[in-house]
């Protein structure tokens, strides 16, 4: 599904803050270029203040540039036809507090101009996607912030975007949701679907993105695909299984002095995410609630009575 | 309609609905217009009490409405930019003049709740003070259209006086200022009728007035409200072409204001009437003093009070209309705090202007008194500033529909268009537009 189409193309974007008086406060970006093809997962990495969030906000039409030239979809941010297309969850989840997940979703569902019917199945796909089903009726507000997060992912999948736009979008999530939305972000790139995101996890970026841009000080330091940025070309590492400690001094000093090199041996580690999520499995077989939900059939086109939005 | 608009406006109602400030501003309402009723003693008439009922209770309830559909107004927008949640409708396919408009219509449909409630409770309060005295109150029953009588234009008078004090031979300059103020003056300048001498006016109703009900004749005379000089004159009120007629006395020292109930059925189908009034006081009496323009009305029996109600009712839903426009439009170009102190000080200026506005002399004084140049300057800037705030916010505040109501006087439907047309269409469609605008520049989550 993967093509050169830029779903996002940004050349020269210049991001000035400026105070009351016109004085520029802070320059958050500086020249960026970055492109984005169709069905990538797009990770944009950097510590705090490198402009991420304001290139984010830029490409959203919600922040105007200094300068520079900017075209998501092949046309401006600020189309309201472009917006159509697009899904977003922002860094802070600001959801309408009095409003339940069945009233957000319906009101997001309205803005993009979805019938009753469609809103209604969206609605239902969704909660169930994001595992608040038993919580549809009760208000935001009460909600812990992982709840909170599952609202906003819910919200920003609404309209089966073409380009997801995910700002920080495991923050607050427990393990097994972070797993579950690492999933659904496949998924959703495997049915065609671009997604843009930004994490501070880096485990995270590095499990779904194809390809990562670091900015630091508005600017990109380093872009390229994941594997081909972490690769050491220099070094390389075997995996064997059931040998004795004897055997494995035997295979060190044999490669040690084949290679005229040091040699390390040591036992491979599973992720911790991967090992809580064998617990929580396990748990699951022995009788718990199951955690895992699949992603909502119409996103990944599955679904024709609840297609994309007009 | 896009379906962004009726979602945007269904969240601001519930929004409201489900906020603890909005239901205890309800509650408020509710303690004004069932409490108020209760507590009024009126002024010893069953008349009275239902005048003061409607007057106190709606005025109260309305000030309060108004107040707070401002306040909320500004904190719609500028508080959905504070707690982010503005960020999120942005993204989405929306445009600013739509998201105005949905917040705008939610914050009406809460009005219009709010309204509804306020005249039900009042008008079930009237109803049950009119049933403990029927009679008394009968001619409160049914609005009654306020009919001038036919007098040249006031344009044409201004000529005739403007060359009866030889205004023709002036300066340019002293013309344009004799010229500014008969424009001013001659409204309110009442004729005087000296004794023996008799006056006489024509009306024209349009459509015959209900034979079973009572005609009235309104009289302002403007005498000293202090010294209340004596009235007394004959008076005849004929119809035409027929040529019948109802005769009467006006002979009372204690008051300058009367309401004559004649009876309708005399006149038939007549349309046009002629009043004729007499002085007939004695040597001790002065003139009497009437400006035709400002009070004599010839009061029609049109419309019953409920409906009466309902056309005050759509005129004040109006005013609210241009007030939350005007709320939600500060508040999409400032935050909350700036927002709401501009949005009162618009309403304490109007206020003010408005108390000036019931003077027309209010400035003459300074303006024509001979002053420094540093006071001239003041006084200037403060006469020019005013009447500009009472122009531009006359639309606005010009009907008065209470004071029409209490009086159950008919509120005519030019003047219920006017208000719809004017206050919950143009003016907060500008305001409208210029939100949208303000909106589109401003940046968010910057």
């Amino acid at each position: 599904m993967k093509t050169s189409e830029p779903i996002i193309e940004i050349r020269g974007l210049h991001k000035t803050f400026r105070d009351f008086w016109r004085r520029p406060t802070a320059r958050a970006v500086r020249g960026l270029d970055l492109t984005v093809g169709q069905g990538e997962v797009f990770g944009l990495l950097g510590p705090n203040g490198s402009g991420k969030s304001t290139t984010i906000k830029v490409l959203l039409g919600l922040l105007r540039p200094t300068a520079g030239t900017i075209r998501v979809l092949g046309a401006d941010p600020r189309d309201t036809a472009t917006k159509a297309r697009i899904g977003y969850l922002p860094e802070v989840t600001c959801l309408h507090k009095f409003l339940t997940p069945v009233e957000t979703l319906h009101y997001y569902a309205g803005l993009f101009g979805l019938d009753g019917p469609a809103t209604r199945a969206r609605t239902e796909a969704l909660l169930r996607m994001v595992g608040l089903g038993d919580a549809a009726h009760r208000p935001v507000g009460e909600f812990s912030k992982g709840m909170a997060r599952r609202v906003g992912l819910a919200q920003a999948l609404i309209n089966n975007p073409d380009l997801l736009i995910l700002d920080e979008p495991t923050s607050g999530l427990d393990p097994v949701a972070c797993h579950e939305v690492k999933e659904w972000v496949r998924r959703l790139a495997a049915a065609g679907k671009t997604v843009l995101m930004t994490s501070h996890l880096l485990a995270d970026v590095e499990d779904i993105c194809d390809r990562i841009a670091i900015l630091c000080e508005g600017q990109v330091r380093a872009e390229g695909r994941v594997e081909e940025l972490l690769q050491q070309p220099d070094a390389v590492s075997l995996t064997l299984e059931g040998l004795t400690p004897a055997q494995i001094e035997e295979l060190r000093s044999e490669l040690s002095r084949r290679t005229n090199r040091p040699v390390t041996c040591t036992h491979p580690r599973i992720s911790l995410e991967t090992f809580f999520l064998q617990v929580v499995a396990a748990a699951d077989a022995a009788g718990a609630e199951p955690q895992g939900m699949p992603a909502a059939p119409f996103l990944l086109g599955d679904d024709a009575g609840t297609g994309a939005a007009p | 309609m896009n379906r962004a608009v009726p979602a945007i406006a269904r969240l601001t109602l519930r929004e409201a609905l489900r906020s603890r400030i909005v239901i205890s501003f309800g509650l408020l309402l509710a303690a004004v217009v069932f409490g108020l009723p209760a507590l009024l003693k009126g002024d010893g008439t069953p008349a009275g009490l239902v005048r003061m009922t409607l007057g106190y209770t709606l005025g109260t309830a309305f000030g309060l409405l108004l107040l707070a559909t401002l306040w909320t107004g500004c904190a719609l927008i500028s508080g959905d930019i504070t707690t982010r949640t503005l960020e999120l409708t942005r993204v989405k396919p929306v445009s600013t003049w739509r998201l105005w408009l949905g917040k705008w219509l939610g914050l009406l449909l809460l009005d219009l709740l709010f309204l509804a409630g306020i005249y039900a409770a009042t008008g079930l309060a009237v109803c049950h003070q009119m049933r403990q005295a029927p009679a008394a109150t009968s001619h409160l029953r049914t609005a009654r259209q306020k009919i001038k009588p036919d007098l040249p234009p006031l344009e044409r008078q201004i000529s005739e006086v403007f060359k009866q004090v030889g205004g023709d031979t002036l300066e340019a300059a002293e013309q344009r200022e004799l010229r500014r103020r008969l424009r001013r003056e001659l409204p309110f300048q009442p004729a005087a009728l000296e004794r023996g001498q008799q006056w006489s006016w024509h009306f024209s109703t349009g459509t015959p007035p209900d034979p079973r009900q009572p005609l009235w004749l309104r009289f302002q005379f403007d005498t000293d409200a202090y010294t209340r000089a004596i009235v007394k004159a004959e008076c005849r009120l004929t119809g035409t072409p027929g040529g019948t007629h109802v005769a009467f006395d006006l002979d009372d020292f204690s008051t300058r204001r009367f309401e004559v109930p004649l009876d309708a059925a005399t006149f038939g189908g007549d349309t046009r009437f002629t009043l004729s009034m007499r002085h007939t006081g004695d040597e001790s009496t002065g003139p009497l003093m009437l400006q035709p323009r400002q009070g004599l009305d010839l009061l029609v029996p049109r419309v019953p009070l409920a409906r009466n109600m309902l056309r005050a009712a759509v005129v004040q839903f109006s005013l609210l209309a241009l007030v939350a426009a005007l709320g939600l439009s500060l508040g999409a170009l400032f935050s909350l705090p700036v927002a709401a102190f501009c949005a009162t000080g618009i309403v304490l200026a109007t206020l003010i202007s408005l108390f000036v506005a019931g003077d027309p002399d209010a400035f003459a004084d300074f303006e024509e008194g001979e002053h420094g140049p540093v006071q001239q300057l003041v006084t200037t800037v403060a006469a020019g500033t005013t009447r500009t705030i009472m122009r531009l916010t006359a639309p606005a505040v010009e009907p008065a529909p209470l004071q029409q109501l209490v009086a159950a006087e008919l509120i005519p439907l030019r003047e219920l268009r006017r208000s719809l047309l004017v206050n919950a269409l143009l003016l907060p469609a500008g305001c409208g537009l210029l939100a949208a605008a303000a909106l589109r520049r401003r940046e968010l989550a910057a």
